[in-house]
């Protein structure tokens, strides 16, 4: 269930939506502010009564069924409170929920392009802190209702069961009350906002110094991190006593208290003229009272809220960031007779968002690879080499021209068929913490076990796993930490070579393991790359020269193709490179 | 929360004596005594104003009660009321504007102490500490530490309002005062026990954001992998369980920490029904007024709150304490790496490099990485270090930075002791270039000028050219001015190490150290790599820790160690044909860098059977 944001214009839509989805929920925990808030109000009222009729009047009959009834409307306000407040969690909660599974499923289906950019420190807080933010936010929502509610209701109460001079007392004071509520939202607003902006500028910069450690040493510029430490924390400094002056002048507090003074001063002259109760005066004192918790709760409902509106924008910006990738296309089936073969015609291409600002990494780029050819591809660091690649595996889409694949535009074929049929072995090798057969199949989840031992044994992957205790049931350990470098590619080896791919591209896949291993790996390899089309990104010299065909990159464009031979002739560029090595000492030493 | 607070975060093991932590909490409050007496001061103030307040009402209600009642006393005490409101409120300002006037800065001074403690230690300190836990001291235990003085005074005033509360209940009447007392237990209880019962639920809480978190960062993490191989749908499956999870636990979690309130008020109203109650049987038997029965329905709703609040002092006090003591935990860390105390000024070195048996150990725990080591590096030398991982190459560099302390021997430069020498300025002839190149946030250039960042346009542009780093540069599309690090991120780690070369040539370096690239570095930028490091090592002292066959073949010397000895030097031919350790090595790791290498033939035996 991933989100089809373009249909939602702004965080503050993508919330309500949210909230919407539970409106049933949303219903109950207003219908229980409702209660918790009559019953908080009519607690005063009864107390004032039973003040009037027992206490004052001495006549003690009517006075266990009045506390009776006093306690029983104080038990039910406390467990609808709690009720409520529960509701409202479950809300929260829920949402949270929601929230993070569309989350983490939009993530699954942005483009790459889209996770270039992303860190994942950053995602991460946003599943989890940011969420949490947001949950908060939705749970405490009622504290941020309550007082209206109740000054509300105590308005009406004083007028229909008290007495309406008193209700007239207090409602400039009320008016001016509600002012202050809103006056206060809308003051500490950007200091709330600043406050998360500093907190986390602190924590990047000291990030950088303490990451930084050995450099800051080296260069001796302990001074340099200094000042700009210290200017991040003179941020948050003037910040948050920016912050606390504006919370000093809290105004709604102090209209309540005034209101609350002066509604008892005018009680002890009614009821001095006698047209007023004891009961009453008590009941309003009471009535009154009960708004300075909520009240005091505005202080850290709007903090809540300040911070959760600020983590809806941010993920609704990291929702919105790119559009999901296209799946659909005209070929519904894989065709059986795929032969491999690949052509690039004239294809532009630039990272970022409209490829427009950024330099392109491939200007009208065109070569055709041959089935069943092996082609090796050579050139500088941010050259094109990796981005051909993930073109290929429709990662990125290019911005001009088309690739090709036995003549038909790759987009015409079903985008999870494509990249099944092409088996990629990245440069940074990726495996799950989970164990190291589970990681061979997660391509094809269910392959048999045999199957799975014949490829890694292909992969060499055999080798190192009968250290293991548990074998193939082993667990690799985050991000495959328990794995060397080298047996972390055979198992991605592996891994690629069990969903038997037509179309097989290697970046850099072996370079961590001894030469040795190669040696096995490459023979191994040369059995399966059989019948199948190769692309091999490696600057291991004996793989480029024993290759079909070499394709020389620079700065995004071909300058040379050919074979070793040719190249050492024609390209410049290839002789810049491999020249070198050329003019070693030949070295022949037998040990 | 307050009840809770402190249940949810690991335990660590005390290592401050409660004394110690308080005596050097105070030494850290002095400077802000002014403002701390003030903020008791006014809660003080307004607690006060706080308890008179019912009397006031009770004084109101008792003259109102009789028969011939005095006006401008009923005035008098309205008006008395209305002043103590607005007294309570002047108060709560006062007091956040005082808060205002010395919490910041608190914070401030605190930070800045912990973060120039971080400045002085040596690598090892950071080989102990992660660099989360590092920076979750200084923004949030600073926080929470900072907090537990506002606790302090809060907890004073609390204190006084309850203990002057009963006073004043016991002096209108003992026997109900005494009965109301009886409700404090079941209090103590109920935070007992649920303190407990939250302890048990956040067990599976915390478990179950744990799994949140790495099924977040693994999904990310291996997100290309998982689009290569078309399998988004199975990922997004395997996390919903996980998510559920976290919605129970988290539920259930909540259902607990929030039931408190609600018992503590159910609490205040048994007892004020009892109260009412027999207040009434008091009333009619005339031992008691209307005007005390008021007053305990005023003063109950005030007592229970602040024993509450009381009862989560040590709590909240512990959790302070404890952030304070991860604080102390830096403040008191002493860098191993020292200095002795006559140190000479060293301007420009030489760059003879002389180690003699040398004694080093990371832990010194007698797990020895060097013992009795010895090297002489000529002055202008170009040497190479090869070995396994674990020989002691990086450990060796990183003795000679002063990143760490070592316990015997002693390496000299130019015949000085490197421990007899001011540090800034020792280090300021040392360059360095690490494998995995740090580039901090900021543009390029502010990273090239890390060292020197005073240095003209027209140095900084030579050192650009001088490692090549132009060419990368000007294709970048906005050259010098390009963000990276954290924020920008997108170089790949070839162009960051022709970065951090041109960053390290900028300094003019008499000694330079590289710790060279990794073998991801492509072919091209190798070639790329090699001429700048022809440029860069030209005049100086160098000791390269080598990865790739090409600089070992254009050193002057190459020294094979293993287990912290060295056990083979001498250049690459002389070498191979002594035909030891370092053929091996070369067979293992370099060979294959060499045009001429090719696989050998296995027999096809064992490959048609798979």
């Amino acid at each position: 269930m991933s989100l089809d944001i373009k249909q939602i214009s702004s965080y503050k839509k993508w919330f309500l939506y949210h909230l919407v989805k539970q409106k049933f929920l949303v219903l109950c925990v207003l219908v229980g502010i409702i209660s918790v808030t009559s019953l908080r109000v009519i607690i005063p009222i009864v107390i004032g009564y039973i003040i009037d009729t027992t206490l004052i009047t001495r006549d003690l009959t009517n006075l266990i069924l009045l506390l009776a009834i006093t306690l029983t409307v104080y038990v039910s306000r406390n467990a609808m409170d709690y009720i409520t407040m529960m509701v409202g969690h479950y809300l929260g909660l829920k949402t949270e929920q929601n929230m993070r599974q569309e989350f983490f499923d939009t993530l699954q289906y942005k483009p790459l392009r889209y996770h270039d950019k992303a860190r994942i420190g950053d995602l991460q807080a946003l599943a989890t802190n940011d969420l949490r933010i947001i949950n908060t936010m939705i749970s405490h929502g009622a504290f941020y209702i309550y007082p209206f509610f109740q000054v509300i209701m105590a308005a009406i109460l004083l007028i229909v069961t008290l007495d309406l001079r008193l209700a007239m007392i207090c409602t400039p004071f009320i008016l001016l009350y509600i002012y202050f509520l809103l006056q206060y939202r809308r003051r500490i607003t950007p200091w709330a906002a600043g406050r998360m902006v500093t907190h986390s500028n602190v924590a990047v910069v000291l990030q950088d110094s303490i990451s930084g450690a050995a450099i800051v040493r080296s260069f001796t510029a302990e001074e340099l991190e200094r000042e700009k430490f210290h200017q991040a924390v003179i941020g948050f400094r003037d910040n948050r006593i920016g912050e606390t002056k504006v919370q000093a002048k809290f105004y709604p507090l102090l209209v309540l208290y005034l209101t609350i003074g002066a509604t008892f001063l005018a009680s002890c002259i009614f009821v001095f003229q006698d047209t007023l109760t004891i009961g009453a005066l008590t009941a309003a004192n009471l009535l009154l009272i009960t708004l300075i918790d909520p009240t005091n709760m505005i202080f850290w409902a709007t903090n809540d809220m300040m911070s959760g509106f600020a983590a809806c924008s941010r993920l609704y910006t990291s929702l919105s960031l790119e559009e999901e990738e296209q799946q659909e296309s005209y070929l519904l089936e894989w065709p059986d007779n795929f032969r491999g073969r690949i052509e690039f015609r004239d294809v532009t291409f630039a990272y970022g968002d409209d490829g427009t600002q950024n330099t392109p990494i491939l200007k009208n780029f065109s070569f055709i690879v041959e089935p069943y050819q092996r082609v090796a591809l050579v050139g500088p660091t941010g050259c094109g080499k990796t981005t051909m690649v993930k073109l290929l595996l429709r990662l990125y889409e290019p911005q001009e021209g088309t690739i090709l694949l036995d003549g038909i535009d790759i987009r015409n074929y079903p985008l999870d068929e494509l990249r099944r049929h092409i088996g990629y072995i990245e440069q940074d090798i990726y495996l799950f913490s989970r164990t190291i057969s589970e990681n061979i199949a997660f391509g094809r989840p269910n392959a048999s076990q045999e199957e799975i031992r014949a490829m890694a044994e292909l992969a060499q992957v055999n080798d190192f796993v009968q250290d293991f205790p548990e074998e193939y049931n082993t667990v690799v350990g985050e991000r495959g930490t328990r794995l060397s470098g080298g047996e972390k590619q055979r198992v991605a080896i592996a891994r690629a070579f069990l969903t038997d791919p037509e179309i097989l591209i290697l970046d850099d896949s072996v370079s961590a393991v001894d030469s040795k291993t190669e040696e096995k790996i490459t023979h191994a390899m040369e059995n399966v790359v059989k019948n199948r089309t190769t692309l091999v990104i490696t600057h291991r010299l004996h793989t480029i020269r024993t290759s079909d065909k070499i394709i020389v990159l620079k700065r995004g464009r071909i300058v040379a193709e050919g074979n070793h031979n040719d190249l050492l002739q024609s390209s410049e560029d290839y002789r810049r490179i491999f020249g070198k090595h050329l003019v070693l000492p030949e070295l022949v030493v037998r040990t | 929360m307050g009840l809770y607070i402190g249940l949810f975060s690991e335990k660590r093991e005390r290592e401050y004596s409660d004394r110690e932590l308080l005596s050097r909490y105070a030494r850290r409050i002095v400077p802000f005594k002014k403002s701390i007496t003030l903020i008791s001061l006014f809660i003080l103030i307004s607690t006060s104003a706080d308890i008179i307040i019912p009397l006031m009402v009770g004084f109101g209600v008792e003259e109102l009660e009789k028969p011939n009642r005095d006006f401008t006393l009923v005035i008098g005490v309205g008006v008395i009321y209305l002043v103590l409101s607005a007294i309570i409120w002047i108060m709560f300002s006062l007091r956040r504007r005082e808060v205002g006037n010395f919490m910041p800065y608190f914070l401030e001074n605190l930070r800045m102490d912990i973060f120039d403690k971080l400045q002085e230690q040596d690598m090892s300190f950071f080989d102990k500490h992660l660099s989360g836990s590092l920076n979750s001291r200084v923004s949030n235990d600073a926080l929470d530490f900072g907090n537990t003085t506002i606790l302090l005074a809060d907890t004073m005033g609390n204190f006084f309002v309850s203990i002057l509360t009963f006073g004043v209940l016991l002096w209108l009447n003992p026997i109900l005062a005494l009965i109301t007392l009886a409700g404090v237990p079941f209090l103590f209880l109920l935070m007992f026990s649920l303190r407990k019962l939250a302890r048990i639920v956040s067990r599976d809480y915390r478990k179950s954001i744990g799994n949140v978190n790495n099924g977040m960062v693994e999904s990310i993490e291996g997100i290309q992998v998982c689009k290569s191989y078309g399998q988004e749908a199975t990922v997004s499956e395997q996390f919903q369980e996980t998510n559920k999870e976290y919605f129970r636990t988290a539920y259930r979690l909540t259902a607990v920490t929030h039931v408190w309130r609600s018992i503590l008020e159910t609490i205040t109203a048994i007892i004020l029904v009892i109260i009412v109650y027999l207040g009434g049987q008091l009333i009619s038997q005339g031992t008691s007024s209307t005007a005390i029965i008021l007053m305990f329905i005023l003063y109950i709703q005030r007592f229970f709150r602040p024993i509450m609040v009381l009862a989560t002092f040590f709590p909240e006090l512990s959790a302070g304490m404890a952030a304070y003591e991860r604080i102390l935990d830096i403040l008191d860390s002493e860098p191993n790496v020292k200095q002795h105390s006559e140190l000479h000024d060293v301007d420009e070195l030489g760059g003879e490099i002389i180690f003699e048996n040398v004694d080093f150990s990371y832990r010194n725990d007698g797990e020895w990485v060097f013992k009795g080591f010895n090297l002489r590096i000529a002055k202008g030398e170009k040497l190479a270090i090869v070995g396994h991982t674990g020989a002691g190459k990086s450990s060796l560099v990183n003795l000679l930075a002063r990143f760490y302390e070592f316990q015997g021997g002693s390496i000299k430069i130019d015949g000085i002791d490197i421990r007899e020498m001011r540090l800034d300025l020792y280090r300021r002839n040392l360059g360095m270039v690490q494998q995995d190149v740090f580039l901090f946030s900021g543009t390029i250039e502010e990273n090239i000028r890390y060292g020197r960042r005073d240095a003209s346009e027209e140095d900084l542009w030579k050192a650009i050219r001088a490692v090549h780093a132009d060419e990368l540069i000007e294709y970048l599309h906005d050259g010098l001015k390009t963000q990276v690090g954290e924020r920008g991120g997108g170089l790949s780690a070839g162009q960051k190490q022709l970065i951090s070369f041109a960053r390290a040539l900028l300094t003019d370096p008499k000694i330079l150290i590289l710790d060279e690239a990794t073998s991801s570095v492509d072919a091209y930028t190798e070639a790329i790599i090699q001429e700048a490091l022809e440029v860069l090592l030209s005049s100086r002292t160098s000791i390269i820790i080598a990865h790739r066959l090409s600089t070992i073949l254009n050193a002057d010397r190459i020294i094979v160690m293993e287990k912290g000895q060295i056990i083979e030097e001498g250049t690459h031919e002389s070498l191979l044909v002594q035909g030891g350790k370092y053929g091996q090595l070369y067979k293992q790791y370099y060979e294959h860098q060499s045009l001429d290498w090719k696989p050998i033939k296995l027999s096809g035996e064992k490959i048609s059977n798979s």
